[in-house]
């Protein structure tokens, strides 16, 4: 069994301006120890996706569809349940380390707490923190725990964050956009952290960052809401087989930075027909009319 | 610290600036407060007794000097002059009084913080619904009404009425009751207000999210994790609102015979017993300073970001 | 929103009557009589009678214009310098900033009220230097005010491109920075108007400002308190006027300020 199986998933979002279709029917499956990537624009409904696991969405949010975790549909759980399913089965990594560490606490503080509630050990709490902050290549632990966020580099925070998601010692860990806003090498190292706890834990990387697919097992791209595209990382990024895929993987420096025309729609006004339609270098008239459906792995009438 | 040091002179200033106003307010004061007072006294005017009190009391210098010698006496005697009216020194009559007026707006601090961040965070919580509206309303009452009429209100309610409480006097519990109400009842509106605002912004933070990601308790979210940063805003209310409270107090001293600082200002101001009122000012601004440089200095110890802006700033 | 009509009615309403007193008052507000003293309201007298046998409707009415125009008098003098020197403050910054800053940090290190009974205390009680007094430290929040909107706004690029064109810097001031700073100071100045009718209120009551025989609020409860026991008719109507304009003063400053947050201060 799938340790994580979402099926048919939709998020709405329904708002002043109209109804938001953030998430327009996905479907994935993640098996233990396994890590995908979910590659997207923004806009793309990605981090919706992310949020919708734990069920974190705001109120107005309305979500149909199912998400499994070991067989369980998480969308059909009392939110006691739930509350016992977070952090200690699925951990969320959430976006911008900035604003999502509590200014007031110190960094010890926060660590412990997480610890001592989600592992159970109050008095080992101290000791585990710090060695979870080694494990995250933390400069002097014991120093390390007095200090505030906002005394923290961007980096620093970031691992502070990860640590708090793995402090429970989680079955899933979705980490949304975790290497956002940080500069290239203290990304590679992020990225080096995640693909090494990535091993042992299955792991959903939510990311805008198509090269930063490679350290996970599996990549699916998405695109207004749609999956687009999903495959075993080596194989899409190196063939891409999705029109918008191979947009993406040309837009990386390496490859010329050719960027895609065009903007991604506007969350209310879907388009009949393929959503890629009007970007599309291979677009027919009849992509227009009708949707693909995904088939091996592709949503594509042409690939 | 260095912050002290940083603030020191603009506060010396502010002392500076208000002794001045203070001795101002002796020199100018309107009728000739002598021949006023030894008149009152004596029934008809000895201009000898006038001229020796005129002299006594240092009236007759030009102003400049006048203040100088005036704020030598103070800073180095300690000597405000004496009351025109007791006879004693303006210093005891002050600290007579001072702790009246400090278990007054003691009090009411602590109850205006109970009462203001209880119904914020009610408001707050609950927000939208039946007890958020109640709660509202009674904040706006709270910022609108006028404390004497309060105090009248509650005097004739529990006083007259049910005669459970007295109306006037110092020395018990019940003494107190009354009072405290009447002056924290304006500055718990106040903290209410900034309490449920700020709380609803904090609960909206990412790192509530995050908190809740990890599956807390919404109590513990509320609780450790919003409550100590939506406070921030309501200790900066608190501290600075000492000056309203102070002023406060002057009315409802007044109302209840509360035998404090305020009500001997007020009433020397009407006996024209201004060595009184102009050194009470001085003093009390002395505090007031002094008290707010505290406050601050408290302040940044409980934020911790302060602390590092302030230095980074530097 | 529902409330807010009923806010802005009795303000309406309190405007009235500080314009036309006299149309609305049954009977003059300073006539004695006697032998119609204490009266509990009835259907002659809404309100009652005074110690005096004054009728306490007409002389609340008439309250109502001294208390209203001695706010909008101290509120509009505040908004006025206060928005003043937070402008010149904020654009020009420099040794102009360094003085209204200073200014303003000691004006705000005192308690109000004490700088307050400094100036009665010099000037004497009366209305008009209480207006001055509470006036003299009510133009401290606007000055804070504006001068942080300004130095937000000084740096927008329409500005900019202002000064490249070579408008003058008063051209800029008045027709570019301050309608995008006035808004927030303008609901400012309709909560002040409330709050100045509290401390005028208070300060009366106390005997610093207004004088009897003056159908002041404040005035008025002085005098009812002797009376407390025997009829309370008449420190409950000028009390509750107090208590009803400043409420609808704020309720109505309230809801200028967040409609006005709402647009921003960049205009529509």
């Amino acid at each position: 069994m799938a340790l994580l199986e979402i099926d048919g998933l939709k998020v709405e979002f329904f708002t002043e301006e109209g109804v938001v279709k953030a998430v327009n029917g996905v479907n994935l499956k993640l098996d233990r120890g396994e890590s995908l990537a979910i590659v997207g624009e923004s806009g793309s409904g990605k981090s919706v996706l992310a949020l919708a696991i734990p069920r974190l969405l705001p109120v107005n949010a309305r979500i149909s569809g199912r998400i499994l975790f070991n067989g369980r549909d998480v969308l059909r759980m009392s939110e006691e349940e739930l509350r016992k399913l977070r952090g200690r089965k699925i951990a969320l990594i959430p976006q911008n380390p900035g604003s999502s560490l509590n200014p007031v606490l110190t960094v010890g503080y926060q660590l412990k707490e997480a610890i001592s509630l989600l592992n159970g050990s109050r008095r080992k709490a101290l000791k585990d923190a710090v060695e979870l902050l080694r494990r995250l290549r933390l400069p002097e632990p014991e120093r390390f725990m007095k200090l505030y966020p906002h005394m923290l580099s961007g980096g620093m925070k970031q691992r502070v964050l990860i640590s708090l998601g793995i402090a429970g010692n989680p079955e899933l860990i979705v980490a949304d956009e975790p290497t956002k806003n940080l500069d290239s090498m203290v990304r590679a190292e992020i990225l080096e952290l995640l693909k090494e706890i990535g091993r042992t834990t299955a792991m959903l990387f939510i990311t805008h960052d198509i090269q930063a697919a490679k350290i996970c097992d599996r990549v699916a791209v998405m695109y207004a809401g749609e999956v687009v595209e999903t495959g075993s990382a080596k194989e899409v990024l190196s063939r891409p087989a999705h029109p918008y895929t191979t947009g993406l993987v040309s837009s990386l420096p390496e490859n010329g930075l050719i960027p895609i025309p065009g903007s991604s729609p506007g969350m209310t006004s879907l388009p009949e027909g393929c959503s890629f339609y009007p970007r599309c270098s291979r677009a027919e008239e009849s992509c227009s009319k009708k949707k693909p459906e995904l088939r091996r792995g592709v949503r594509c009438f042409y690939a | 610290m260095e912050y002290l040091l940083k603030r020191m002179p603009s506060a010396v200033a502010t002392v500076l600036v208000a002794s001045f106003l203070s001795f101002c307010l002796l020199y100018f004061a309107p009728g000739d407060a002598a021949y006023i007072i030894i008149t009152q006294k004596l029934d008809e005017p000895d201009y000898e007794a006038i001229e020796h009190f005129i002299l006594k009391n240092r009236l007759d210098l030009p102003v400049l000097e006048g203040y100088i010698l005036w704020l030598s006496m103070v800073f180095l005697h300690f000597d405000f002059g004496n009351s025109l009216r007791t006879g004693e020194e303006v210093l005891q009559e002050f600290l007579v009084r001072f702790p009246a007026t400090l278990t007054l707006a003691l009090s009411a601090l602590l109850f205006a913080v109970f009462l203001g961040i209880t119904l914020g965070m009610l408001s707050a919580l609950k927000s939208g619904t039946f007890w958020d509206s109640i709660a509202r309303a009674v904040t706006s009452a709270g910022i609108s009404i006028p404390e004497f009429w309060l105090g009248m209100l509650l005097i004739l309610l529990f006083s007259l009425k049910l005669g459970i409480l007295p109306s006037f006097g110092y020395g018990s519990v019940e003494h107190l009751i009354m009072p405290t109400l009447v002056l924290g009842f304006h500055l718990s509106s106040r903290i209410a207000r900034v309490t449920r605002e700020s709380m609803l912004d904090v609960m909206e933070k990412n790192y509530i999210l995050a908190a809740r990601a990890r599956g807390y308790t919404e109590r513990r979210v509320i609780f450790i994790h919003a409550f100590r940063n939506a406070l921030i805003p309501v200790a900066t209310l608190a501290g600075m609102d000492l000056g309203h409270l102070l002023g406060g107090a002057v009315i409802v001293e007044s109302i209840f015979a509360w035998p404090g600082v305020g009500k001997f200002m007020v009433d020397s101001l009407f006996a024209r017993d201004f060595p009184v009122v102009s050194g009470f000012i001085m003093i009390f601004t002395f505090f007031f300073v002094s008290i707010n440089l505290l406050v601050d200095l408290l302040y940044m110890r409980i934020n911790p970001k302060i602390r590092v802006t302030w230095h980074a700033r530097e | 929103m529902r409330g807010n009509k009923i806010a802005l009615a009795i303000v309406s309403a309190i405007i009235l009557f500080a314009l036309f007193p006299d149309v609305f008052s049954p009977y003059d507000p300073n006539q004695i009589n006697l032998d119609r003293a204490l009266e509990t309201p009835s259907l002659k007298h809404l309100f009652g009678t005074d110690n005096f046998g004054r009728d306490i409707l007409s002389r609340v009415i008439h309250g109502a214009r001294v208390s209203f125009f001695a706010g909008v008098t101290i509120a509009g003098i505040s908004f006025a310098l206060g928005t003043l020197l937070g402008l010149i403050a904020g654009y020009y910054g420099g040794p102009a900033d360094e003085l209204v800053m200073r200014v303003v940090d000691i004006l705000l290190a005192m308690p109000g009220i004490i700088i307050a009974l400094i100036i009665i205390g010099i000037l004497g009680p009366s209305m008009p230097n209480l207006v001055v007094a509470l006036a003299s430290v009510g133009w401290v929040k606007y000055a804070r005010l504006v001068r942080g909107s300004t130095l937000e706004i000084k740096e927008e690029e329409f500005v900019e491109s202002a000064r490249a064109l070579g408008c003058t810097d008063f051209y800029i001031l008045y027709r570019h920075i301050l309608p995008n700073v006035i808004s927030p100071a303008i609901a400012l100045a309709t909560l002040d108007i409330g709050s100045a009718i509290l401390h005028i209120a208070g300060m009366s009551f106390l005997g610093l400002g207004a004088q009897p025989p003056t159908p002041e609020w404040g005035i008025m409860l002085r005098e009812s308190i002797a009376f407390m026991e025997t009829a309370p008719h008449l420190m409950i109507f000028p009390g509750l006027m107090i208590f009803v304009t400043v409420y609808s003063f704020n309720a109505l400053g309230d809801s200028l300020g967040s409609r006005w947050r709402h647009y921003g201060t960049l205009g529509d």
